[in-house]
């Protein structure tokens, strides 16, 4: 008996130092792991302060420079976060002069120039497609700044000379900023759609998307003529009746290229906003309610329901079901045996 | 033991097969004069009541007079209903035939098991096909035709004419599928599940596995949809998945009277109805894209009789037939090979960030299925009710088809009114989510509205659009008044005569107002990012589905596989859960009503709670109809056309044994009525096989051939001469019936019934003496209803 308790005893204490030894095991890897961390934080501010600073203030220099940035929140924004990185660029001037040595060990000299070339054609493409968010216009005025894009990535992921520049650019890091900005911009003219009105060479609007154009112009001048002459919109004004031709006939139109499946944003954009000012600022859409036209007929047929179950309650006969007594044995045999059990 | 003498003396008189003379000898009936002959043809002796308290006899009234005219109750059984003959019939020509069969001939068999199994899937797979593609079309031809017509006039007036369009076209689609299922073939009717339920029970439901019935459902059930009745394609994918099973695996259809001479193995009920699992598991696979959820739908609601191997070729013909679905749609839509959107509906993915759950909505999702729970229970309520009133008074084919066109234009009015009153409050911009009939109807140019969006589609794409469009895009009255009108409206639909499923609309209902609940959900909580309405939604769906069909396990399955997901296991699970204690609650499930309504002899898995106190004596039949071993061809044929009668099922006794007490003599085989008529139909008759050397012996092959429609009796011609001759029955009868004491506990017999699927259960004293039988109808007479124990009538329906 009280070698049984001993025995166990020692098990347990066994059992304690093996789980106490395997915890400290894990604490001395976790330590390894950490000082791995560290190790790797130290090194990225300077991959980010050396990197991303000059580019951003490129974006920046370059958006003051064409002075589209009214917006005073915007520009302080803009300033605010600059000055961060103000801050951050004197804080790694330390590291700049080993950032020479790295920047040849990872980029060659060409590359480095396709490399700008794409920056900047990437830069005034965000810039177009921008300026032209509200109303969109992509399609039509940014249509060069994509396909000078599309040569400049073209360009850098060809093999120039000996070296390989898109191994250098495209596949070399965790981040791949050239890849993402390209996805991106090419993700945006996916989904404008701007292949369905350009002509086959992509490089000039449509014959369709230049008439629906016209048409557009067409009722906006329509618009413009008359809402000078009376500036209150009542409903139904003479303006409705004088630009519902047009309106007709560009709606006509619309209607036909969506359904050959030629809409690109411009139009679709173009489109919503005239049919807003069609129907909302210049109250033109009247509608035939039929109010009681309507309400008849739905009465009527709400009404069925009720007449035909009222009728077939009144006058079909009710199924009458012959009920079959099955045979079974009789109650005092089931009595009887319910005693002998 | 006053008692057992009385028995003895009227017994022992009974064994004459006069039954005139047994009548003036039932004790203390106050049976009169004028009802004798009406007594003696129905051959009854009074019922025995449960308790053993006397002062419950009713048996002096319901002796007394003629039989009793009811009207149409859920407390009836139906004696058009029989059992089918899951236990093989070990006779003679049986033994024979499995020594034949070789080793290989074994294999032979098993590979040929896994053809049909194949089969079966091919062929579910493509009608779901046929069904989805026809129904695309014929659907999109109607809503481009009354979205033209709306358009139109909302420009230059005359809305009301179409509505009148509107209505009249669902009416006549309606017209034509309600035509169908109520002149051609009443067994194509609703779901189908409950049918196939029984039939997985035993219960042989006339007509139901017919290729007839296949195509009155499939046409029916594309006319219902196509109709914009409140209803689904899917539940009958169940059904139709059942039928071809059915029909593949005998190798012939007796409605186009083709023998392939193939398959002839299978064709007796046993194997006959391990198919027609198979089937339904098809079918549900191909409906839902869901195989595992195929294949417990058949284990939770038919599969009585299951083993590992049968499950398993169960789940090869799911998949076969979800995959040849799959397979056939890539080609139609045009991208063959891409075998990535399983099933005729499909959820979609729910993968967005919003779309996870977390701990803390673990609560929440139980409330959703307390309501689902509730609102199953009222809709199964009302249904009920509904379809009394249809059972007793619109029981005609005529007003069948005009209640079901009264339902199409009714539900294309509340749909149009619907659209009409709620123009200004809902109007979405174009373009933001994927619809197909966009109707602008009052809304300005360029906007469309929401609320027709919901009505002017069909149930399964509005189902996917309730679980994925973006949370702005439905407006919570749209929603409300959308959940209302729909519950009413499936509601009033299911059980109409046309093949509907009620799955796709449960879902609708739930999948609305589950929205409704996500929206409010993140009203209050302020825009938080977890109450995610299109979860919710799906959250809801299931638990109306759950409240309305009560399925447990498959459901689950069904679900989760349909929307991909396995993390929604658990909400699910528990949606389901709650859905049905609050639903069991209140009253059965929508399948269980229906099963009951339809008055069929169904047997649960358990024996009715409180009939411990009953024994076999006290439900048995008695007296037993008996032949002798061999037996005069005049008297089997006087017994089995006898339309009173209409016993299925004969004890063979020994002739040399005299009867003795209560017994007719004792117990030595069991004949089935369809094995008497092949025999009358060959006249294998004692005389004419002396007479007539050349006559070839009767096989297994005979019995088969005729399955499963034998000959009524009155189409076999016996002459007068032949009456005189005798039949051996030895050969054919099964020997080895199973019996039990007369003793036995009405439990522990029911459980032998149920576990062996039994149709008759001989009931023998000490000495192996047959003193009554019990069947299907005996046990399954026997209910509990508000905790007693009651017994149901039977009636002709």
């Amino acid at each position: 008996m009280v070698g049984v308790v001993w025995w166990s005893v020692l098990c347990l204490a066994l059992l304690l130092r093996g789980a106490l030894g395997d915890h400290n095991s894990s604490e001395y890897s976790h330590g390894v792991a950490t000082s791995v961390v560290v190790g790797t934080r130290s090194w990225e501010p300077a991959g980010w302060g050396g990197e991303a600073g000059p580019r951003l203030r490129e974006v920046r220099s370059a958006a003051a420079a064409s002075g589209e940035v009214s917006d005073s929140a915007a520009a302080g924004w803009m300033s605010e976060v600059a000055g961060d990185w103000e801050v951050s660029d004197s804080a790694a001037a330390g590291w700049m002069i080993g950032w020479e040595v790295l920047q040849e060990q990872a980029v060659s000299q060409i590359c480095r120039q396709l490399l700008v070339h794409f920056g900047d054609t990437s830069a005034s493409l965000v810039r177009c497609a921008v300026k032209r968010a509200r109303p969109v216009r992509i399609c039509e005025m940014c249509n060069s700044h994509f396909h000078h894009f599309w040569d400049s990535f073209a360009n850098l992921s060809k093999d120039a000379g000996n070296e390989s520049c898109s191994k250098q650019l495209l596949r070399s890091d965790r981040l791949q900023i050239v890849l993402k900005t390209r996805n991106f911009l090419q993700h945006m003219w996916t989904d404008s759609q701007c292949d369905a009105c350009l002509n086959e060479n992509k490089t000039a609007p449509s014959i369709d998307s230049i008439i629906f154009k016209k048409m557009l112009n067409e009722s906006l001048n329509c618009f413009e003529y008359y809402s000078s002459k009376h500036p209150v919109h009542s409903n139904y004004s003479d303006l409705c009746k004088k630009c519902k031709g047009s309106y007709d006939n560009l709606t006509e139109h619309y209607n036909r290229m969506e359904k050959d499946n030629k809409l690109c944003i411009d139009i679709i954009d173009a489109m919503n906003l005239t049919r807003q000012l069609w129907s909302k600022t210049y109250n033109c859409t009247i509608r035939c309610g039929d109010m009681i036209p309507v309400i008849a007929v739905s009465t009527f047929l709400l009404f069925l329901p009720v007449i035909f179950y009222l009728s077939s309650f009144l006058h079909s006969e009710q199924k009458k079901l012959k009920l079959i007594e099955p045979k079974r044995l009789k109650h005092c045999s089931s009595s009887s045996s319910s005693i002998t059990h | 033991m006053a008692n057992v003498a009385k028995k003895v003396s009227w017994a022992g008189k009974d064994e004459e097969p006069r039954p005139g003379e047994t009548t003036p000898l039932i004790n203390g009936s106050p049976s009169a004069a004028h009802t004798q002959s009406n007594f003696f043809r129905i051959q009854r002796l009074i019922t025995v009541n449960l308790d053993d308290d006397p002062t419950q006899e009713q048996d002096g009234v319901s002796a007394a007079g003629a039989p009793k005219e009811i009207s149409h109750t859920e407390k009836l059984l139906s004696l058009k209903y029989e059992s089918l003959d899951y236990d093989n019939s070990e006779n003679q020509l049986f033994m024979e035939e499995e020594r034949r069969i070789s080793k290989i001939g074994f294999h032979v068999l098993e590979i040929k098991r896994w053809i049909v199994c194949c089969l079966i899937g091919i062929f579910t797979g493509l009608i779901a096909c046929i069904i989805d593609i026809v129904v695309e079309l014929l659907a999109d031809k109607k809503y481009q035709i009354i979205k033209e017509n709306i358009d139109k006039s909302t420009e230059s007036g005359g809305l009301s004419i179409s509505l009148i369009l509107w209505a009249s076209l669902n009416a006549g689609f309606v017209m034509i599928g309600s035509f169908l299922v109520a002149f051609i073939e009443p067994a194509a009717s609703g779901s189908g599940i409950p049918q196939i339920k029984c039939y997985l029970n035993g219960v042989k439901v006339p007509h139901v596995v017919r290729l007839k019935t296949l195509v009155v459902k499939v046409l029916g059930v594309i006319f219902s949809v196509v109709g914009g009745l409140a209803v689904g394609k899917e539940g009958p994918m169940i059904h139709s998945g059942a039928v071809i099973a059915a029909g593949i695996s005998q190798g012939r259809s007796s409605t186009l009277k083709r023998d392939f001479k193939i398959f002839e193995y299978f064709r007796r009920d046993t194997e006959k109805r391990d198919f027609v699992s198979a089937g339904a598991a098809a079918g549900v696979s191909a409906a839902f894209g869901a195989p595992v959820g195929g294949v417990l739908f058949s284990l939770e609601e038919g599969a009585s009789f299951w083993n590992q191997m049968l499950t398993w070729r169960i789940f090869f013909a799911s998949m076969i037939s979800t995959f040849t679905l799959n397979f056939v749609l890539s080609i139609y839509r045009g991208n063959p090979g891409d075998l990535s959107s399983p099933g005729l509906i499909n959820f979609g993915q729910f993968n967005s960030e919003a779309a996870q759950y977390n701990w803390f909505e673990i609560p929440v999702f139980i409330c959703v299925g307390a309501i689902g729970g509730i609102l199953g229970a009222v809709f199964n309520r009302l249904n009920y009710c509904l379809t009394m009133f249809r059972i007793r008074y619109i029981h005609r084919p005529c007003l069948q088809v005009i209640e079901a066109m009264v339902v199409g234009a009714v539900t294309a009015t509340v749909s149009f009114v619907m659209i009409y009153a709620m123009y200004t409050s809902d109007c979405q911009p174009v373009g933001e989510d994927p619809i197909k009939y966009p109707l602008q109807l009052f809304c300005p140019d360029g906007e469309y509205n929401a609320i027709a969006t919901t009505f002017f589609n069909t149930p399964e794409k509005s189902v996917r659009s309730l679980f994925h469009d973006s949370p702005g895009s439905y407006n919570p009255l749209t929603l409300g008044l959308f959940t209302l009108s729909y519950f009413f409206l499936a509601c009033w639909t299911y059980g109409l005569a046309v093949s509907s499923g009620v799955f796709i609309p449960s879902l609708l209902i739930g999948a609305a107002w589950g929205r409704l609940f996500g929206i409010f959900l993140s009203n209050i909580s302020s825009g938080s990012t977890w109450a995610d309405p299109g979860k919710y939604a799906l959250m809801g769906a299931a638990a109306q589905l759950g409240g309305i069909v009560r399925m447990t396990l498959s459901l689950t399955v069904i679900i989760m596989e349909a929307t991909g997901n396995v993390t929604y296991g658990l909400p699910i699970m528990l949606v389901l859960m709650t859905a049905k204690i609050f639903g069991d609650f209140c009253i059965e499930g929508l399948y269980d009503i229906h099963i009951k309504l339809q008055s069929v002899p169904f047997l649960g898995w358990e024996p009715p709670e409180k009939s411990h106190t009953l024994t076999a004596r006290e439900v048995m039949s008695y007296p037993v109809t008996c032949f002798k071993r061999v037996e005069k061809v005049g008297r089997i044929v006087d017994i089995l056309s006898d339309t009173t009668i209409n016993h299925n099922g004969f004890p063979v006794v020994d002739e040399n044994h005299e009867p003795e007490y209560d017994n007719v003599g004792r117990l030595c085989g069991l004949i089935l009525r369809s094995q008497l008529i092949v025999l009358l139909k060959h006249k294998v008759f004692v005389e004419r096989a002396t007479s007539n050397l050349t006559q070839r012996k009767l096989q297994l092959k005979d019995f088969r051939d005729a399955y499963p429609r034998f000959p009524p009796i009155q189409s076999i011609h016996v002459s007068q001469d032949e009456r005189h001759c005798t039949v051996d029955l030895t050969e054919f009868i099964n020997p080895t019936p199973y019996s039990v004491p007369g003793e036995a506990s009405l439990p522990r017999v029911f459980r032998l019934f149920r576990a062996l699927g039994l149709r008759h259960l001989v009931i023998c004293d000490g000495s192996n003496g047959v003193i009554g039988i019990v069947t299907r109808k005996d046990l399954a007479r026997y209910r509990l209803h508000k905790g007693q124990l009651e017994e149901l009538e039977m009636a002709h329906t």
